[in-house]
Formats: structure tokens, C-alpha cells, sequence
């Protein structure tokens, strides 16, 4: 793997840290009065999820991490892995752990698609879509009328993600979330 | 204008020079036009100013550009503080043509600023102290100094990191510790040798610098010395002090002068994040 020097710290490349793969968020380059140069860098630890902030002397170097992103299908959870296929047509298929599904596995549907991140060739992290369609499993029945305003109730979804819905929704019915904040957004059409 | 090709260039170990060659001999590109100005200071011209274009190598980043410009100027026989009066007067001008607000400048010495975010008299502390200090607040921030740190390496973490960010208004910072002197002339403050230099900081940036210019060859040659020793210590390569400039402060007139990132300046006046935005074309897009 190539190594990278300070000035090379993009957003988003992929670096070694400590034995941990990480990917930059941002780099700022200090030079302080007269003084020694630094870079003072903000990474994310994509073995754990964790932000790191990190000073490095400047034109030090990182190696690089081998880390690639792909878009796969979810298939199935054999009650410790989550598999899932790749969808460029190689239909190579692959097992994360509970640490890589993490939060992603409270929307995980079969047959949606994710973007699963691997180091090494094995999966460290899965990214759910911005917008998924979940079906509701169980909620309180919903109020008549009750189509305007206010008041929410918790609706337990399909996947068994708990999210606040208004008070309208019924059992059955296909809502779309925003799995970044995990919040409804509206009723999907089925 | 000074010529931008330099046969030397600047001692200071934390400032890299580029260089290129021309029939076979080795010149600099300046870091910034303060030895050529000097030498013409010594030969009598008064007070002098010049917007050039200076290099650095291994300056970029959202406040930094190898290539960028400097308004530098000197003033014989005047002081520092009526310098850095001088420069407030320029800022409060240029606010008013471009509609920038703008709150009224502070002056404040260095001891003060490490006294009041600190408690520390910075002139003072011991390299111990200092290292725990910055363990204590900033035990991220540490991973690019070496175990040999230097007084000076802690003191820029603990200004940059904790005070630089809060110096919003204008803020004039002078009186610095006298390791830092650079090219300035030293003095007594309270019973302390300081550096008798300025920056201005400016919505927490900084934006200018400033000396009470140094006369005294002897004591420059003796810095630039103490920059090589630094310099060989970290695997640095060795620069030639400019035997013309060494001559020159001794002809000069007692004078001050200030060197101030016009591109810096153009950020905070048009609210722009990045130099990138405010340069026709970055060293990303040249």
C-alpha cells in the first residue's frame, strides 16, 4: 500500500492509524508565528466508529489503508452474521459481524441495498440509504381524523427499529425514515 | 521592487526556502522582499512599502499558499507602538471602503495572554511545566512533538490551540518571548528580555508582523547560528547567512517595519473561508 505525507490528507482517503483503518475528515495545516508547521487532523476510526483528533508533524506520512466501499444486496442474518451479495454482477457474497453491521442492523431489509465497507477484503462497516421503506409491525391503532397535527406515538417497524410516528398510522401501513436521524418522514407508496 | 531571486535566503528553521537554478548557480525564491528592503533602507531610500509575491514550500492549506502575496513596509524612526497604530489606521480604512464591520483593536502583550488563559508567565515557565500544561489541556494535540520539545514547540501549540482560535477582534500581541525574536531587536519589559516585535490577529488568524528591525550584525549572526544548530538537530539543511543583509543592519536607520498577508487579509474582509477563494488559482489548480 502506498503512503501518504500530510499535504496529501484529503477528505475522505483512507489511512492507517495505530493498526486501525481511518478515513479523513478534515485536515487543517497550522503554522504557528514563526513556529514548527503542523497539520491538526480529524479522522474517523472505521474499525469503531469513533472521531479521532490527531496532530502530525507536517510532511509526516501514513500508510494507506486498503479500504473499499461496495454496494450489496442484504440477503439474510444466520443468527451471527449478516450476508450480503455484491450487486456488479459477481454475486460474491460476504458475512458481517455484529461489530460491522452495528447500528445499520436495526434497518437492515432483505433485498434493499447498502454500502458495506471492507478492509482487508472483510467487512468493517454498513451504511444503510438515507431514505429506506419500512413496514409497521406494531403500533397502537391509529386515530381517526387525527390527520393534522400533533401527537405521536412509537411504532415498531419490521426490522424492530422503534421510531415516533403521528398518531394516524396503522399496523401494516409502508413508512419511509430517514435512517440518519431515524425519524419518519412520510407514508410510502406500496 | 526587489528582485524575487534571492543568492540567499532566511536562516529560520521552521521557514523552507525553494530554490532554482540559473547558469549553473543556486538562487532562492524569497520568503518575503525583508533582506533586499533592508539593504535599500541602508542605502538611504526613507520609508519604504511593496506588495510581492513570495514563496514558501510546504505552506498550504485553507490559510496557507506556497505562492502568496505580502504588503511589507518600514518606517524609520518611529516605534512600535505607533507601527502597529499605523496598521490599525490601514484596517479601520480599509473596513470603512468595504462596508466590513469591524470592533475596535486590542493591544495585549504575550505574557498576558499565557497569564489570563494559563496562569503562566510564559517568559518564565520551565519546559516541564509547559509539557504538562499541554498534556493537561490539549492530550490530543501532542502527537507531532518529539520527548525533546522545545520551550518555543509548546508555547506555539498552547497559543495556537487555546488563544489564537479567541483573538476575534483585531489584537494586537506584542512583547514576545525573546527565543523568538527573530529578526527584532530585544528589550526590557518588567525586568524580562523580550522580543520587541507584534502580530495582529484578526478573527483568529493571523494577519501581520511586526519588529523593532535589529542593528546589530554581531547579534544576527549569532541567531543565525543558533537557526543552524536547530536546523542540523532536525536533519535540516544548512542556509548561508546573507553576508549583504549582515552588512546592511548596521548601515540601516533605527526603524520598524511590518509584513502583512494581503491574501489573509482579503479573506477577512470578504468573509471568504479558504485562500483558495480568494486566489485566481490555487497551487491545487495552477
Amino acid at each position: 500500500m502506498a503512503s501518504y505525507s500530510t499535504n496529501e490528507f484529503k477528505s475522505g482517503l483512507k489511512v492507517m492509524l495505530e493498526g486501525d483503518p481511518c478515513s479523513i475528515l478534515e485536515n487543517e495545516f497550522v503554522k504557528p508565528g514563526k513556529g514548527q508547521a503542523f497539520n491538526r487532523v480529524k479522522m474517523r476510526n472505521l474499525a469503531n466508529g469513533r472521531v479521532w483528533e490527531r496532530t502530525f508533524k507536517s510532511g509526516e506520512s501514513l500508510e494507506g489503508a486498503d479500504v473499499m466501499e461496495f454496494e450489496m444486496e442484504y440477503l439474510y442474518n444466520d443468527g451471527e452474521y449478516w450476508h450480503f451479495m455484491k450487486t456488479d454482477g459477481s454475486f460474491e457474497q460476504l458475512a458481517a459481524d455484529k461489530a460491522a453491521t452495528s447500528d445499520a442492523v436495526k434497518w437492515l431489509k432483505e433485498t434493499e441495498k447498502y454500502m458495506v465497507t471492507l478492509w482487508n477484503d472483510k467487512p468493517i462497516g454498513v451504511t444503510a440509504p438515507n431514505f429506506i421503506d419500512l413496514e409497521v409491525a406494531d403500533t397502537d391503532p391509529g386515530l381517526k381524523g387525527d390527520t393534522a397535527q400533533g401527537g405521536t406515538k412509537p411504532a415498531t417497524l419490521s426490522t424492530g427499529a422503534v421510531v415516533k410516528v403521528p398518531l394516524f398510522i396503522n399496523i401494516g401501513e409502508l413508512l419511509r425514515i430517514d435512517t440518519r436521524t431515524g425519524e419518519y418522514q412520510s407514508r410510502a407508496k406500496s | 521592487m526587489t528582485p524575487c531571486l534571492g543568492r540567499f535566503t532566511v536562516t529560520s528553521p521552521h521557514i523552507k526556502s525553494l530554490s532554482l537554478s540559473i547558469n549553473d548557480e543556486v538562487f532562492f525564491l524569497q520568503t518575503s522582499p525583508e533582506y533586499a528592503m533592508k539593504r535599500l533602507l541602508a542605502g538611504g531610500c526613507g520609508s519604504i512599502y511593496q506588495i510581492a509575491t513570495v514563496f514558501r514550500d510546504g505552506e498550504s492549506g485553507q490559510r496557507h499558499n506556497p505562492e502568496f502575496t505580502m504588503l511589507e513596509w518600514y518606517r524609520p524612526n518611529i516605534d512600535l507602538k505607533a507601527l502597529m497604530v499605523e496598521v490599525d489606521q490601514l484596517l479601520q480604512d480599509l473596513c470603512e471602503e468595504f462596508s466590513v464591520e469591524r470592533e475596535k483593536a486590542s493591544f495585549i502583550s504575550y505574557q498576558n495572554l499565557f497569564e489570563s488563559k494559563y496562569q503562566i508567565n510564559p517568559h518564565l515557565v520551565s519546559v516541564n511545566e509547559l509539557r504538562d500544561l499541554a498534556k493537561n489541556h490539549y492530550p490530543n494535540l501532542l502527537a507531532h512533538l518529539s520527548s525533546e520539545a522545545s520551550h518555543d514547540d509548546l508555547l506555539d501549540l498552547l497559543f495556537s490551540a487555546g488563544i489564537e482560535p479567541r483573538l476575534l477582534n483585531p489584537h494586537f500581541v506584542y512583547d514576545y518571548p525573546r527565543t523568538q525574536a527573530q529578526l527584532a531587536k530585544l528589550g526590557e519589559r518588567n525586568g524580562q528580555c523580550v522580543a520587541q516585535r507584534f502580530e495582529l490577529f484578526w478573527k483568529g488568524m493571523e494577519l501581520a508582523n511586526g519588529y523593532d528591525e535589529l542593528q546589530d550584525s554581531e547579534e544576527l549572526s549569532h541567531r543565525s547560528l543558533r537557526d543552524n544548530e536547530i536546523r542540523q538537530s532536525e536533519s535540516l539543511p544548512v542556509v548561508e547567512m546573507d553576508s549583504r543583509l549582515l552588512s546592511a543592519i548596521e548601515e540601516m536607520p533605527m526603524c520598524c517595519g511590518v509584513a502583512l498577508g494581503l491574501d489573509r487579509l482579503q479573506m477577512l474582509l470578504f468573509d471568504q473561508p479558504s485562500m483558495k477563494d480568494v486566489l485566481s488559482f490555487d497551487i491545487d489548480s495552477v
